[in-house]
């Protein structure tokens, strides 16, 4: 009896350390990315999860030539092992935005802390690198936001706070700056100033010639959204649930929503991607489901588009995107799995009629949508949790899924 | 239905553990290091009087380990005897066999609530902190406010493997201590080897998990396994760790508070352990006795 027990026992603990194992692997440790595609005349340049860069001929949705690779290799046999144990292994590095596209090369900042700028050739992506970024080593810190192009620099942030300006030809540092906060969004550069938002609540204005500090004006929360800016005012939403507009002249408050005091549409969940502007209207989605239309001068709420999804708890984790006069926007069930195809739909793609104020459901997925939407010759490029890509055309929602096996080679 | 036991769990155990968790850090000067600690405690605290079961279970389990043994010598050809007569000393020491496993078992799920919302709130990327945040109670405004939460404590970041050995080895030591402390020699050889490979397997485990797994689930497990050997310490004395260590046997301090010598506590040769002699002062913090 008592053997038994103690064979139970041991049976039962073993499991637990397993399942707290897979746990911490999956958990914890794994970073898969979610890059967007982006567009070189008509090849679409697109970094999917498995660490490969593929160059898609828009015109036909058809991949060309072989994928380059975007893989690191260290010395970790396996992933969940520290490096001291096991040999050499080859995996993907992450990438949490769309590649920049300048002129006629691609600049990809990773999840290992490294800018790569991959030369462009003969409508297809190629494997010399131009310049990487640092040169020899890492940053040392993950790159989680994206890059922002201007005049002859591109502009990124590494997580632990350190905002850089790189030489977008030839990859050199120009200047660094460090915030001293945790960074996972992309700066947004306006004339010769360079805004980004950070964990330590404040949005940041630097010179984007020396990388000096400007201004800064502190939220209530933290913010990983890429701020926008227009006609003067930066716009940003944050973890407080508050959509603010900042004057970039007096570095003050224009207003922000929900008002103080205001217990009406007050949004139920995180403002965490970029806003879209169009016609004077700001769209401010919500990990509430919810896109908040707000007016940009003064703030006043127009409407609250309420996606009736039936989802058991929708979300917008994905940046929309402007088509025409639709702003198409992908609504995700959060309790869904990001790690496979679920049984049931785990998102919808709806249209937003910005004439109209109607909206439609385009189409649907059993996958998950944390990837920013992105738009290319009117067609909507749309990349799942579980790295397969689709093309919808907004007008019908008619759908189609991109083979990522090469077709033609040149 | 998966699903259905997912969100049930998600809704009674889980969030508040998360929203607390989060509250917590704020009140505790904003040192998500501190509030690990003080909720690990609070938590084992609270779940004391099932540990303390647990542990009086298997300490009585141990006292019959000779007895046991001497029937499983007397009728070695005669398995279901054995059984029986097993079962009748159980009953006569007023010892249920699966005494130790239950409150183990009723525990378990607190403590993987906890070790869930601790992977959790480090968020350590951005599908993590994207997960989060449908666990987060939208009335609770200031929950909002302080995500994501700071990740440094004295030498290391919480949301961040300490690649300099420090915790994983207090996690393996401080583990060892416990399973040496609670883990009897017996003298049925074949239970005496799984008992020895379970000894070192789990520290052994648990210290490989902390060189790969963020710091913050390092610190829980130091911080729990702390916690059980004072818990254990106060039950039972050092245990067969008295054994490794000669000086824990030359003046014990008895779970009163007074001191016990340990010729009573220790037998010979057959190195069992045996109820501590002297009575038991009440502490102040056994609230529930």
């Amino acid at each position: 009896m008592n053997r038994k027990l103690n064979t139970i026992l041991i049976i039962a603990l073993a499991a637990i350390l397993i399942s707290l194992g897979l746990a911490g692997c999956s958990g914890s440790v794994a970073k898969k990315g979610w890059a967007g595609v982006s567009a070189i005349d008509d090849t679409l340049i697109f970094v999917n999860m498995s660490g490969n860069i593929y160059s898609i001929d828009s015109t036909n949705n058809t991949v060309v030539g072989t994928p380059v690779k975007f893989q690191i290799t260290s010395s970790g046999g396996i992933s969940c092992l520290p490096s001291s144990c096991g040999g050499s292994s080859t995996s993907p590095i992450a990438s949490y935005s769309s590649p920049s596209i300048n002129g006629d090369m691609a600049i990809i900042g990773g999840n290992d802390g490294r800018v790569r700028a991959y030369p462009y050739l003969d409508g297809q992506l190629r494997e010399n690198i131009r310049w990487t970024y640092p040169p020899d080593t890492s940053l040392g810190y993950s790159i989680i936001g994206g890059l922002a192009l201007s005049g002859d620099k591109v502009f990124f942030a590494s997580v632990n706070g350190t905002i850089y300006a790189l030489n977008a030809a030839e990859g050199y540092k120009v200047w660094s700056t460090d915030l001293g906060t945790k960074i996972w969004s992309a700066p947004a550069v306006d004339g010769d100033t360079v805004y980004i938002s950070g964990f330590d609540k404040n949005l940041y204005a630097l010179n984007a010639a020396d990388g000096t500090i400007k201004w800064q004006y502190q939220t209530n929360g933290a913010m990983s959204a890429t701020p926008i800016v227009d006609n003067g005012i930066v716009y940003v939403g944050g973890y407080d649930r508050t959509f603010y507009a900042i004057s970039t002249t007096t570095h003050q408050l224009v207003w922000k929503f929900p008002t103080a005091g205001n217990t009406s549409n007050v949004p139920d969940n995180w403002f965490w991607v970029t806003p879209i502007i169009h016609n004077g209207l700001i769209y401010a989605a919500n990990l509430d489901g919810k896109v908040y239309v707000l007016d940009a001068a003064t703030g006043r709420l127009n409407r609250v588009v309420d996606f009736a999804t039936g989802f058991q708890k929708p979300g917008i984790s994905s940046t929309p995107v402007v088509v025409d006069d639709l702003v198409v926007v992908a609504v995700t069930d959060l309790t869904k799995s990001t790690t496979k195809v679920n049984s049931a739909t785990a998102s919808k793609i709806f249209a937003i009629n910005t004439v109209t104020g109607g909206q439609s459901e385009l189409t649907n997925f059993k996958e998950s949508i944390n990837s920013p939407l992105v738009a290319h010759n009117d067609k909507v490029y749309v990349h799942t949790s579980i790295d397969n890509l689709f093309v919808v055309n907004p007008q019908n929602g008619a759908t189609q899924s991109i083979s990522l096996t090469a077709s033609t080679s040149k | 239905m998966p699903e259905l036991i997912g969100n049930v769990w998600d809704v009674i155990i889980l969030n508040p553990m998360i929203n607390i968790l989060i509250v917590l850090t704020k009140v505790l000067f904003n040192n998500l290091g501190l509030t690990i600690i003080a909720l690990t405690i609070l938590i084992r605290a609270l779940t004391y009087p099932l540990t303390r079961k647990q542990l009086l279970a298997s300490r009585k389990m141990q006292e019959l380990q000779p007895k046991i043994a001497e029937i499983q010598k007397k009728y070695a050809k005669d398995k279901q005897r054995a059984a029986k007569e097993q079962m009748a000393l159980f009953k006569e020491a007023g010892v249920s066999p699966t005494g130790c496993v239950v409150p183990m078992l009723t525990q378990m799920p607190i403590w993987l609530a906890l070790y869930q919302s601790i992977i959790r709130v480090l968020a350590t990327g951005p599908e993590q902190l994207l997960g989060l945040s449908r666990h987060l109670y939208v009335s609770w405004n200031v929950v909002f406010e302080q995500i994501p939460l700071p990740s440094h404590f004295l030498w290391f970041d919480l949301g961040m493997a300490d690649t300099r050995l420090i915790l994983p080895l207090l996690v393996g030591i401080s583990m060892w201590i416990q399973q040496k402390m609670s883990t009897p020699n017996n003298p049925d050889p074949q239970q005496q080897a799984n008992a020895t490979m379970m000894l070192w397997m789990m520290p052994a485990m648990f210290t490989f998990f902390s060189l790969s797994f963020p710091s913050g689930l390092a610190l829980y497990w130091v911080t729990s396994n702390i916690i059980s050997i004072v818990m254990q310490y106060y039950v039972s004395g050092w245990g067969p760790l008295a054994d490794t260590f000669k000086f824990l046997k030359k003046k014990e301090v008895a779970p009163a508070g007074g001191v016990v010598d340990t010729k009573l506590v220790v037998k010979k040769d057959t190195t069992q352990t045996t109820t501590p002699k002297t009575e038991k002062r009440k502490q102040p913090w056994m609230f529930w006795k």
